[in-house]
């Protein structure tokens, strides 16, 4: 094939250098997306939570033994909200340890456990409870749905600390310890001396 | 290379802007009212519709892949209760998906939010749209610019070659058949020298 000889010739350098910006400029962009995706990732025990650092939500129900329950008459503890279920492993896992924890601080009055009941029913509940040596402690049960809505809890356990201000400062939704716990506490009680003190 | 000749007023090729552009223009003002119309003309909605509509923009906390809406999971079923109520007493979709996002972040919006960095995900569409349309539309005016190719002496010259080529019968070891040399040209077949 003969080439034509006045044929107009494209201006491949300018062409070129469009195509090299627009494919420069999408690789940025895409490499972009792919550090802030890469850097976004949370670990699967993530205990973010948007109430961090805010007034706890109201926690107001009916216990076990049919009592009313509401967290602003606990204004001036720590309280340890945690939400439970006897279906699930990890509650049943670390349900010796909140029992120590929890009697312990009640004999010092420093803090409370609070257990809120989620997806389960009252009876199945107290047969947890006579399994695992009573509780001595509030038990939130009956229409706990809108709590869990309340508090951000989507599967058990959640367990929050509210400090003495009512302030939510602590989340985990992995089962805890009693260490784990006192050491929170402990931080917890000298930020809050810090704060009041003013130092 | 020879120049095209302007096209004379009144013939095909002359069109004036109101011809050119009118039916481009029409077809943007309807397309506007039309959106307009759809947009402003939503029919009523009563409260479980309008309960179900913001249940469907919001994950189900326990489950996955699945809107509140269609959960029967209990903190769904609590939820779609907490919309009804919010909207009885009088908020927006927009207030009450904030107070989901409040309990459990952003990522429990199924729709992301028109503000931050979310925005993107509504503005880089119409940007790509706006910026493909104008790619599109220089393109188009640039091969406009370059379109009434005249024929150069070059291509003339190429093109008498390949007819001489076709003229020239391909030597044939057959014996000739004068009855079809002398049957007359098919009219079907143009003149070389109509071409231009």
């Amino acid at each position: 094939m003969t080439a034509r000889p006045d044929a107009p010739v494209p201006p491949r350098r300018h062409r070129s250098r469009v195509v090299l910006v627009a494919a420069a400029a999408v690789g940025l962009v895409v490499v972009g997306l792919i550090v802030l995706l890469a850097t976004s990732q949370k670990p699967e025990d993530s205990a973010d939570s948007p109430l961090l650092g805010h007034p706890a939500p109201a926690l107001v129900g009916t216990t076990l033994t049919g009592k009313p329950f509401s967290l602003s008459s606990y204004q001036g503890k720590f309280v340890l909200v945690n939400f439970f279920g006897s279906w699930c492993q990890p509650c049943q896992q670390e349900a010796p340890e909140l029992r120590k924890w929890a009697l312990e601080h009640n004999a010092k009055g420093d803090a409370t456990l609070v257990n809120v009941v989620f997806n389960d029913t009252p009876d199945k509940v107290k047969s947890f409870f006579a399994a695992h040596g009573g509780a001595s402690w509030p038990v939130l049960s009956g229409n706990t749905d809108s709590l869990a809505l309340d508090w951000g809890v989507s599967k058990a356990p959640e367990t929050f600390l509210v400090t003495p201000n009512g302030t939510v400062v602590w989340k985990t939704i992995a089962p805890v310890s009693q260490a784990e716990l006192d050491q929170l506490l402990a931080t917890g009680t000298a930020a809050a001396t810090t704060t009041t003190t003013g130092k | 290379m020879s120049e095209p000749t302007p096209a004379p007023r009144g013939s095909a090729r002359f069109r004036s802007p109101v011809v050119r552009w009118g039916p481009y223009v029409l077809l943007g003002v309807v397309l506007v009212v039309a959106l307009a119309i759809g947009a402003s003309r939503q029919p009523k909605k009563n409260l479980s519709e309008r309960t179900q509509a913001i249940a469907a923009t919001i994950k189900c906390p326990q489950c996955t892949d699945e809107s509140m809406a269609t959960s029967n999971a209990p903190t769904s079923v609590a939820g779609r209760a907490e919309i009804a109520r919010r909207l009885q007493a009088g908020q927006s979709s927009a207030e009450i998906r904030a107070f989901f996002a409040s309990r459990y972040g952003d990522s429990v919006l199924l729709t992301p939010k028109g503000s931050g960095f979310d925005a993107l995900i509504w503005i880089l569409p119409v940007i790509v749209l706006v910026v493909g349309f104008a790619g599109l539309t220089a393109a188009f005016v640039r091969w406009r610019r370059l379109a009434p190719a005249a024929p150069t002496a070059g291509d003339r010259e190429l093109v008498d070659e390949a007819r001489h080529r076709t003229d020239d019968p391909p030597p044939s070891d057959e014996p000739d058949e004068p009855e079809a040399d002398d049957e007359p040209p098919s009219s079907d077949e143009p003149d070389a020298e109509d071409q231009p």
